[in-house]
């Protein structure tokens, strides 16, 4: 997760949420933001602290620069913004800087990360299936399959991942399975749905205390 | 010229292309290259030119002419042969085959064929690609393949595109949304060469393939000769609906379109494009001694029309010179072996 007002990453244990902003500890003590009031409603915290918050995005100051252009890579100096906005690495070496950025763009653009090629070196077998009626084959010639199942609608009977969560989201808690709720969890955390994967995770903590 | 050539679907396939895209180990990829990295990749390329018994190009090194050459051949975009962007080209021994160092990546295999024979255009890709792999430390892992400055295109760092004319599905209510959807099964994309109004009318596109990752080369072949066939199939069926429901507008359309391309003074664009068109859609409708025009001269005709050099670096005499120029290059084309 990232800090929405620099930009830079945030520790899984020290997400602040103002107003439904999220930012990271050192934003909050730039804007001092006493951090030891989160936690309660925005109703409870001094209205000047809210002003300074919006003051602070709104009018940005001139130190304030987003830290995915900090974040780069040590051999070529691509920064994350780089990568994000245009899909390109600058070496080798960012495929492992950017592993995750890079993987979420894979992932999007391609609805799979695993890789079945062919090894450097090697040739592959381009010849083409023996077409029917060929005296040597008498099988029909079998059609090549249409992509990878990515899209729900294309596979009904297989449900995704996506439609997984999706279908637990709108249903109601009660009636799903625990190895449901706890995939859906891990689903909610790796898109980064915080709140989602919390109200799946309490939903199981509090069948496991009934038991 | 490849792409002259008559061959299996080239009436609805212009050209195949694929893309093989390869980097080596211990070097930024182009974008991030310092000029001394960028001479030492043109040198290990040369290395392996001369290995395999190929001529090798630096870019820097080139004229005018030998620049439009590389590019009508679709060998080279503009920016690769920009005078500071220290790239070479190796020429395969087959014609529709080359080497680009230093572009997008250290070295991307190129193969370009008239109509939809894939698997040809493969194996010459991969057969060059090969060659290099054997003899430089590529960049490569297990778990993502072979890796490529575009994200996009890590995996196989195969990419497999073709330039199609479709004026039959054009002219279809409905065929465009079809093939899209056929498309979109495979994971292909569909966009328009020239982007604008005029789309409907010049019927370009560049159909690419967008998966490198989850399937082997062997499905992609399959995969891209079912996509090349279910578009020559549809485009064909709509010509021959077009053509046997209005027959005397195609009739029509055709002799005018030859008349403008065979004596016309001045082609715009997007002008010469439609009048193509119409000689697609009729070619093999109208029968007449009249009008002698081959696939070949067709096929000549488009690439003349959609790429040139000469036309794209004409900068202040555009609006005057190339519309002329063009009307004469496509004067002589259409003319062919008249008397």
């Amino acid at each position: 997760m990232r800090c929405e007002r620099c930009g830079g990453p945030i520790d899984g244990n020290k997400i602040i949420r103002l107003n439904g902003v999220t930012i990271c500890e050192k934003c909050a003590r730039e804007l001092r933001i006493d951090t030891s009031l989160m936690g309660g409603s925005i109703l409870d915290q001094a209205f000047p602290m809210l002003n300074e918050l919006t003051n602070a995005f709104l009018n940005p100051g001139p130190d304030l620069e987003f830290a995915n252009t900090k974040i780069r890579c040590p051999k070529c100096g691509t920064t994350l913004r780089d990568v994000e906005s245009s899909g390109q690495v600058g070496c080798i070496e960012c495929y492992n800087v950017f592993n995750e950025t890079v993987l979420k763009k894979i992932l999007k653009s391609q609805g799979n990360s695993e890789y079945k090629g062919r090894n450097p070196g090697e040739l592959t077998e381009t010849e083409a299936p023996v077409r029917p009626g060929s005296p040597d084959e008498e099988k029909p010639q079998e059609q090549p399959k249409p992509a990878a199942p990515r899209r729900a609608k294309s596979t009904p009977k297989e449900p995704t991942k996506k439609d997984l969560l999706e279908r637990i989201k709108k249903a109601d808690l009660g009636m799903i399975s625990d190895s449901d709720l706890e995939e859906a969890m891990k689903l909610a955390a790796e898109k980064e749905d915080y709140d989602l994967a919390a109200r799946f995770r309490d939903e199981l903590k509090s069948r496991k205390e009934d038991k | 010229m490849w792409f002259e050539d008559h061959k299996e679907n080239s009436e609805v396939i212009l050209a195949t292309r694929v893309n093989i895209s390869r980097n080596i180990k211990g070097f930024s990829f182009p974008v991030k290259m310092s000029q001394d990295e960028k001479e030492n990749v043109i040198g290990m390329a040369r290395q392996v030119a001369s290995e395999l018994d190929l001529p090798f190009i630096r870019t820097d090194e080139l004229d005018d002419s030998a620049k439009a050459d590389l590019f009508n051949k679709y060998y080279a975009d503009i920016s690769f042969m920009a005078e500071d962007a220290k790239t070479a080209a190796i020429l395969g021994k087959k014609d529709g085959v080359c080497v680009q160092v230093n572009y997008k990546d250290h070295i991307t295999v190129e193969s370009l064929t008239a109509g939809s024979d894939i698997r040809s255009a493969y194996r010459d890709a991969e057969d060059l690609a090969v060659e290099f792999e054997k003899r430089m430390p590529i960049a490569f892992s297990e778990k993502r393949g072979f890796l490529t400055s575009d994200i996009r295109n890590v995996g196989t760092g195969a990419q497999i595109s073709a330039l199609i004319m479709i004026p039959g599905i054009m002219k279809t209510t409905g065929a465009l949304s079809v093939l899209s959807k056929r498309l979109e099964k495979f994971e292909w994309n569909i966009k328009p060469l020239i982007q604008g109004n005029d789309v409907r009318i010049n019927s370009v596109y560049i159909i690419t393939n967008m998966v490198t990752l989850g399937v082997d080369e062997k499905e992609l072949l399959d995969r891209t000769e079912s996509v090349l066939n279910d578009v020559t199939k549809l485009e064909r069926s709509c010509r021959a609906s077009i053509c046997k429901k209005k027959s005397a507008i195609v009739e029509d359309q055709y002799y005018k379109s030859y008349g403008v391309l065979r004596y016309g003074r001045r082609l715009e664009l997007p002008e010469a494009l439609l009048h193509i068109n119409w000689l697609m859609l009729g070619a093999d409708h109208v029968k007449d001694d009249e009008v002698s025009l081959s696939w070949e001269q067709i096929h000549k005709l488009v690439h003349t029309v959609l790429r040139r050099y000469e036309e794209i670096t004409a900068k202040g005499r555009k609006t005057i010179t190339v519309p002329r120029e063009r009307a004469e290059r496509v004067r002589e084309i259409v003319k062919g072996d008249e008397a």
